[in-house]
């Protein structure tokens, strides 16, 4: 690091910091191979703490839920706020004869889950407390009987899962230094504005991939993002700062963004809300931020990301925005994609239009990312397409794939 | 059924609110993308210079605290400055009006204006538009 700058020297290579991770091309077997997904399932989807991408400001009162479907395994998941304030997350299936207890994505019950079949009935807790026609059955011990639950987590207002009946580690064993490092950001603070979800005809590692390095911001983005991401001083380098984790990783990355040069709407908006042409290091002082936020304290800064494995992404914009992604697999060549956006919210119908527009222009954005996604699934289909090629800057794609790899057992 | 009116003092914008001033995200952007650059030029155009007054009639509706209700002909004045954020988007970003070379915009699907989601905030955050 340049202590006189507080940016990367232009010879600075952050993947040979991590000499573990090599610098070979990356084949292509964790994305095509059907083998390769089935022991994706089993050994990290079924076993490892998953984001769930909700929040416990989605369930706020006994009786909220919302819905968490992880199609790859089959699951769906209630997540519900219990009567004594405890979240738990239950498979949304009726212990009589496996049929789905809730068909909204939210609502909220009355204190009971209640299967429309035949009105078996649950408390928020999983207990079974109606069993209707009880004495009709033969040998039901109907204290034996409730919701299979799941170990369900919360970090930071992010709600997590684990499908392991034992997990073998704590949801903060599993984040590691992840755990505290946002310590300071108001997460909570900031409710979901806008989000948007797409089922994509791809495997699931080409989408994740898509929002895990910002080599491309200065290509695919020009025209959402135009100049921002261009580093005068080192035309080749956008990112700050990387740190990798057991699993996990982040990075922060460099941005010249001002307002001066948008055209009229998008001044217009920018004025009265963040929008992606606010410079959101104007707007707070950048040495009061979260210490992870930002780390080189760069003025010209754009965003950070922490990429939680597998399937979290969070990228902040600043320290009252940011966005999550949740990646999921659902076959070896399908996959979904959630993208919300987390802001304050507007408090006047003027930051309301603000907000309208950051929309529109993030909407658009994320309409760009998914450009890649499926003609790229089609290349590889072809057959005639090697292997990945990555660069320093997408080093956190070559670090999810050596994680998913030694989960796995896969050979490096 | 009665037209979409403008306040007063828009009367210059009345003609436009038949096909502009729509209430959802999904209408807006339909439009948008069923539009020509010259028709989406021509609504720019026209509403660029009378934004700041746009902004300012919704300043107005608060000025005396949070209203209990908004006229129906400012919820259609502040319809047609949301379609300019997404005419901005066509003339001010790509070009064109859609995406250059986008994911499906029909297939990006806006949980946010799902019946499920906008009760839920109807009930945490009431707002007016």
């Amino acid at each position: 690091m340049n202590k006189a700058t507080n940016k990367p020297q232009s010879t600075q290579r952050w993947t040979l910091e991590y000499p573990e991770l090599g610098t070979a091309p990356l084949p292509l077997d964790p994305y095509l191979s059907p083998s390769y997904f089935e022991a994706m399932r089993d050994k990290v989807f079924k076993k490892v703490w998953l984001c769930t991408g909700k929040r416990v400001e989605e369930i706020p009162s006994p009786g909220d839920y919302v819905v968490f479907d992880l199609e790859l395994t089959g699951a769906s998941l209630i997540i519900v706020h219990g009567l004594d304030g405890i979240i738990r997350t239950h498979y949304n299936m009726c212990m009589h004869r496996a049929n789905r207890l809730v068909h909204n994505e939210r609502g909220s019950c009355k204190g009971r889950i209640t299967c429309a079949f035949h009105g078996w009935s649950y408390g928020l807790d999983g207990k079974l407390a109606v069993a209707t026609e009880e004495k009709m059955f033969f040998d039901l011990d109907k204290k034996s009987v409730s919701l299979i639950s799941v170990a369900t987590d919360v970090w930071n207002g992010f709600i997590f899962v684990n499908l392991d009946p034992q997990p073998k580690e704590t949801l903060r064993e599993y984040l590691g230094e992840l755990w505290d490092m946002f310590a300071g950001y108001d997460f909570s603070a900031l409710p979901a504005s806008f989000s948007y979800s797409t089922e994509l005809n791809s495997c699931w590692g080409v989408a994740r991939d898509s929002q895990l390095e910002a080599y491309h911001v200065k290509y695919l983005h020009q025209r959402t993002a135009p100049g921002l991401m261009s580093y005068a001083e080192d035309p080749d380098r956008h990112a700050l700062y990387f740190k990798l984790f057991r699993r996990h990783a982040v990075g922060s990355w460099y941005g010249l963004r001002s307002e001066t040069g948008l055209p009229p709407v998008a001044k217009l908006a920018a004025k009265f809300g963040q929008t992606i042409g606010s410079e959101a290091t104007s707007l707070s002082d950048v040495n009061q931020w979260p210490k992870a936020l930002n780390p080189t304290r760069d003025k010209n800064w754009f965003f950070d990301e922490a990429y939680i494995f597998p399937n979290f992404h969070i990228v902040f914009l600043g320290l009252h925005a940011y966005i999550a992604h949740t990646f999921l697999p659902k076959m070896v060549n399908k996959s979904s994609w959630n993208a919300r956006a987390y802001m304050p919210a507007p408090k006047t119908l003027v930051e309301q239009f603000s907000r309208e527009s950051a929309k529109c222009g993030i909407r658009d954005l994320w309409l760009e990312d998914g450009s890649t996604i499926e003609v790229t699934q089609k290349n590889l289909d072809s057959g005639r397409f090697p292997h990945f090629h990555c660069q320093d800057q997408e080093i956190m794609i070559r670090h999810a794939v050596k994680v998913m790899d030694e989960l796995i057992g896969a050979a490096p | 059924m009665r037209g979409k009116l403008l306040p007063q003092e828009f009367a210059d914008l009345q003609d436009l609110a038949a096909d502009w001033s729509l209430s959802t995200e999904r209408e807006r952007q339909g439009k948008r993308l069923a539009s020509s650059m010259q028709e989406l030029r021509s609504v720019y155009d026209r509403l660029v210079p009378r934004a700041e007054a746009i902004l300012e009639h919704m300043r107005l509706l608060e000025a005396g605290g949070k209203p209990k209700t908004i006229p129906e002909e400012s919820h259609n004045l502040i319809y047609l400055l949301y379609s300019l954020a997404e005419i901005g988007q066509a003339i001010e970003v790509h070009g064109q009006p859609e995406v250059v070379n986008g994911f499906e915009a029909k297939r990006w699907v806006a949980e946010h204006e799902s019946p499920a989601w906008k009760a839920f905030e109807q009930r945490v955050r009431p707002t007016l538009v």
